[in-house]
Parts: C-alpha cells; sequence; structure tokens
C-alpha cells in the first residue's frame, strides 16, 4: 500500500472535522425540529467544540496541514469576498438604519442594535489583525 | 496563465498524485494548475521548474 503523503493526510483530517460540524449543526436543527431541543444542542456543542479544538491542535501544535497553498488561497479571497460583501450591502444598510432612526420613521430595536455592534465588532477585528500584519510584515 | 506541465508530466510518466506529492501539493493543486484555473505561488513554480529540471518560464508562459 503506497504511504499517505502528509498533504492527503490534512485533508482527510480536514474533511473528518467538516463532517463532525456537519453532524453537529444537523443535530442542532433535527432537535428543533423534533422538540429535542437540549439533546440538539449538546450533540452540537460536543461537535462543535470538539471541531475547534481538533482544528486549533491540528493548527499549532501537530505538524499536520490541513490543506497546501490552493486552500489558502481559496480561504483568503473567501474571507476577502465576505468582508467585501458585508462592508458594500451592511454599511448603506446600517447607515440607512441611523438616518431612519433620526428621523424617527424607524426605531431601532435591541436586537438590530446588537446586530450593529457584531458588524462593528467585525469591522474593528479585520481592522486590528490587518494592522497587525501591515506593520510586522 | 498557460503552462504544459500536463505534457512534462505525461512524458514522465507521473501522475497528478505522484507529482503532487514530489511538491508537496494536493492532487487537486496539480490539477488546477493543469487546467489554467490556479497560478501557482512563486515558490511552487520554483519546485516545479526544478523537479523538470528547467526554468520556470518553460513550463509557465504569462502571455497566455
Amino acid at each position: 500500500m503506497t504511504p499517505e503523503h502528509p498533504i492527503q493526510r490534512g485533508q482527510r483530517y480536514n474533511r473528518i472535522i467538516m463532517a463532525v460540524f456537519a453532524v453537529g449543526i444537523l443535530a442542532f436543527f433535527a432537535g428543533m425540529v423534533l422538540d429535542r431541543t437540549v439533546v440538539g444542542l449538546v450533540i452540537y456543542a460536543v461537535a462543535c467544540l470538539g471541531g475547534v479544538v481538533a482544528l486549533v491542535f491540528l493548527q499549532f501544535a501537530s505538524s499536520v496541514e490541513l490543506g497546501d497553498e490552493r486552500d489558502r488561497r481559496l480561504h483568503n479571497r473567501t474571507s476577502g469576498a465576505v468582508i467585501h460583501l458585508f462592508g458594500f450591502v451592511g454599511l448603506p444598510a446600517v447607515i440607512g438604519l441611523y438616518l431612519l432612526d433620526a428621523f424617527t420613521a424607524y426605531t431601532i430595536g435591541p436586537t438590530v442594535w446588537g446586530a450593529i455592534y457584531a458588524y462593528a465588532a467585525l469591522f474593528l477585528t479585520w481592522g486590528a489583525i490587518y494592522a497587525v500584519y501591515r506593520y510586522r510584515t | 496563465m498557460n503552462n504544459d506541465l500536463a505534457t512534462r508530466r505525461d512524458q514522465a510518466a507521473l501522475s497528478q498524485a505522484d507529482l503532487a506529492a514530489e511538491v508537496d501539493v494536493s492532487r487537486q493543486t496539480i490539477n488546477a494548475i493543469e487546467r489554467g484555473r490556479y497560478d501557482p505561488s512563486l515558490e511552487l513554480a520554483f519546485d516545479l521548474a526544478a523537479y523538470f529540471d528547467c526554468a520556470i518560464e518553460d513550463i509557465f508562459d504569462p502571455e497566455g
């Protein structure tokens, strides 16, 4: 039998972890549909936290590489596209909400404020990490 | 960017998986390069050129 190349091993581990995440998410929704919310939530928590622990371990404490340069470039492009999407669509929406609120046409509720804070936190985090990369390299 | 990686690989009687293992990338990456859907990093381009004992521009054509 041909020995497994490290890249193939990393891809296999990555697929397993993604499958674990998928099982957790499916269990979460199945629990809601079947009125077994707590059971679904427990499976979701165990699967997703286990997946995160496995990813962190493999990323930082093992020699396994979960992908090659093309995978990393795909991740980078995807992240950039998501940030652009949130920026181009989200910012006009947030400004619109502020204007509507200021002109008393709409009152921003606590849930929407939470979403706005999360939106701001996303870009603040992006900016902070960008600054670290920009000035360290 | 055009390239003749598939031709060189065929001449060397290598599968995509064999070549991928030689330059430490996935088989899918070699496939994507051969189909012109992925431009490799400079590092990988050097590795491929070194493997086939030629210059990078012998494999890759930036005008393509």
